[in-house]
């Protein structure tokens, strides 16, 4: 239900419905490259064996205790407000993960069809802007090569094959990276993944998987041991996203932490949002 | 800003009231074009990531002139129109990259490739706009497809001023040799003194041969939004209501691009998202 004026966002403010306070250790990542904090302690998630949906009953959920069917029909959980702490100037990417599969080979160069295909989403169910990365849980190898994914877009067309992402070597095999994997011309979003095809060997093994997920909100920390306070209304201009899926058991937002860090470390990342219902 | 009379409105629209329809469209870019890796930027100059590889996927090389659209293949933002009589606004713009660097978001108005780089004199441009008819403050641009030549020579290009005055000459730009020639290299075109916009382009043509054919074209933009990247990785985001460049308003059919002006040599990867309300 949408808010009728500033007054009202300022009553949800001083009374928010849920505040998600969580700490998570750092992690050694590659400048400027995305990473995964799925597997990061607290609140940990595993390396997964299956392909699987997830939600937020899943162990690994940021917000684990954002339980399905709490929130009435008809009714919404938006997020209104975020704070977050870091050593290291990061973008953290706030993120509802919606598959995930594991199993993969960095040796591999045949079409790989392990613990795939993704199962059907149950939340952004039609795909658009859902974005789709190989992640990587064991490290792979040495040697740089390509791989490319085999998808269903946006509109349901089966068969779509996405452009090269480099995969192996230093900067693109590092346990906790996820290679963002590029679509095919005209795609906007993903629907479900159907295979993995790496164009030559990375020398090692290691387990990766395809990730399907939805970004929410991007929050930038600019500053070295400092704090951003977001108010999502004066401070992120109206990115106050809905969590998807609240209202019906089993479906509800997988909230997944991705960063983006200006160094190789974000160091320990403290966060705290305020949501709310209406 | 017809449409936005005072905060609490568009409050009400970022939660969905009176027809608000929130987007928030999240997009990356990788520095990657036609599965490759992307020819090194040189810190200085402009880069177009309108055919870099990612999400939503790449936008292709223009063979003859056309108006792309948020329709076409290579839109940032997937952004939809609004409905009925209805503004849509961008409201908030976050951005981060690999490497530094001023990024800018524009509104792809039209677009030709195909020109060569050897040839001399004036090469058809055309095309009629269907966005920001009027030409206020569009800017023409040249943008490399596939690397031209080693020479240095010059370009102008023979347009339609805002007022509709016909025969305008852009000043002339270096084009051809390092710098000035790499695939994905954008080049502004200075308007003629007191011009202040573009309703179309005759042609372009360069004063002399570059050496190599190679395959550049004229972008038609309009700039909507810049963003200085001092920070790599951790980005920046902009809110619009409360800071420049204020409210964006984005046009029926808009084909929202990026490009940047590197600080370095680094190929760039880029991640952001875009946030629209309607009013």
């Amino acid at each position: 239900m949408a808010l009728a004026d500033y007054n009202a966002f300022l009553a949800k403010l001083a009374a928010p419905n849920k505040t998600h306070t969580i700490t998570k250790v750092s992690l050694t990542t590659v400048a400027g490259r995305s990473f995964s904090l799925w597997t990061v302690a607290p609140f940990a998630g595993a390396a997964p064996t299956t392909a699987v949906g997830v939600a937020g009953t899943t162990t690994g959920c940021v917000w684990p205790y954002q339980s399905a069917g709490t929130i009435a029909a008809g009714r919404s959980l938006r997020i209104i407000q975020h704070e977050m702490a870091a050593a290291n100037p990061t973008m953290l990417m706030i993120c509802d993960r919606l598959a995930h599969s594991g199993g993969l080979s960095g040796t591999v160069t045949t079409y790989q069809t392990t613990n795939l295909p993704t199962p059907p989403l149950v939340r952004y169910t039609d795909g658009a802007g859902v974005w789709c990365a190989a992640e990587i849980y064991t490290q792979i190898g040495a040697t740089g090569t390509t791989g490319t994914i085999n998808y269903t877009n946006q509109a349901g067309t089966s068969g779509r094959t996405g452009a090269d992402a480099p995969i192996g070597a230093t900067t693109y095999r590092e346990a906790s990276r996820i290679v963002l994997m590029p679509l095919q011309s005209g795609d906007t979003g993903v629907r479900s993944v159907q295979g993995f095809q790496l164009k030559a060997t990375t020398a090692t093994a290691g387990n990766f998987g395809v990730t399907l997920f939805k970004p929410l909100m991007m929050v930038p920390l600019l500053s070295y041991n400092y704090e951003h306070v977001y108010d999502t209304i004066l401070g992120l201009s109206g990115q106050n996203p809905v969590l998807a899926g609240m209202t019906t058991p089993g479906t509800s937002a997988c909230i997944w932490y991705v960063v983006i860090t200006f160094t190789t470390a974000p160091g320990i990342i403290n966060t705290s949002t305020l949501l709310s219902e209406d | 800003m017809a449409n936005i009379t005072d905060v609490s409105m568009v409050l009400n629209r970022f939660t969905g009231g009176n027809f608000g329809q929130p987007q928030f469209e999240s997009f990356w870019k990788d520095g990657r074009v036609s599965g490759a890796a992307a020819a090194a930027p040189i810190a200085g100059q402009w880069t177009s990531l309108w055919q870099y590889e990612g999400q939503p996927g790449a936008g292709a090389a223009p063979t003859t002139v056309a108006v792309p659209t948020n329709l076409t293949a290579g839109n940032l933002g997937d952004q939809r129109d609004p409905g009925g009589v209805r503004e849509l606004w961008l409201t908030a713009a976050n951005i981060t990259a690999l490497a530094a660097g001023y990024y800018m978001i524009y509104d792809r108005l039209l677009h030709i490739g195909n020109l060569s780089g050897t040839v001399v004199g004036p090469q058809t441009v055309g095309g009629v706009l269907t966005r920001n008819t009027s030409g206020a403050g569009n800017q023409i641009w040249a943008e490399v497809y596939t690397q031209i030549g080693a020479n240095t020579v010059a370009i102008t290009a023979s347009y339609t001023n805002q007022d509709g005055t016909a025969g305008q000459r852009t000043q002339q730009v270096v084009i051809g040799n390092t710098g000035f020639r790499e695939a994905q290299r954008m080049i502004q075109m200075p308007l003629a003194p007191g011009d202040t916009g573009v309703q179309s382009v005759q042609s372009a043509a360069l004063t002399a041969t570059s050496g190599t054919a190679g395959a550049f074209g004229i972008t038609l933009l309009e700039p909507l939004i810049g963003f200085c990247l001092c920070t790599p990785g951790a980005g920046v985001v902009r809110d619009l209501i409360a800071q420049r460049p204020g409210p964006v308003k984005i046009l029926a059919g808009a084909c929202l691009a990026l490009m940047y002006c590197a600080n370095t040599t680094t190929v760039t990867q880029v991640q952001g998202g875009l946030h629209f309300i309607e009013v």
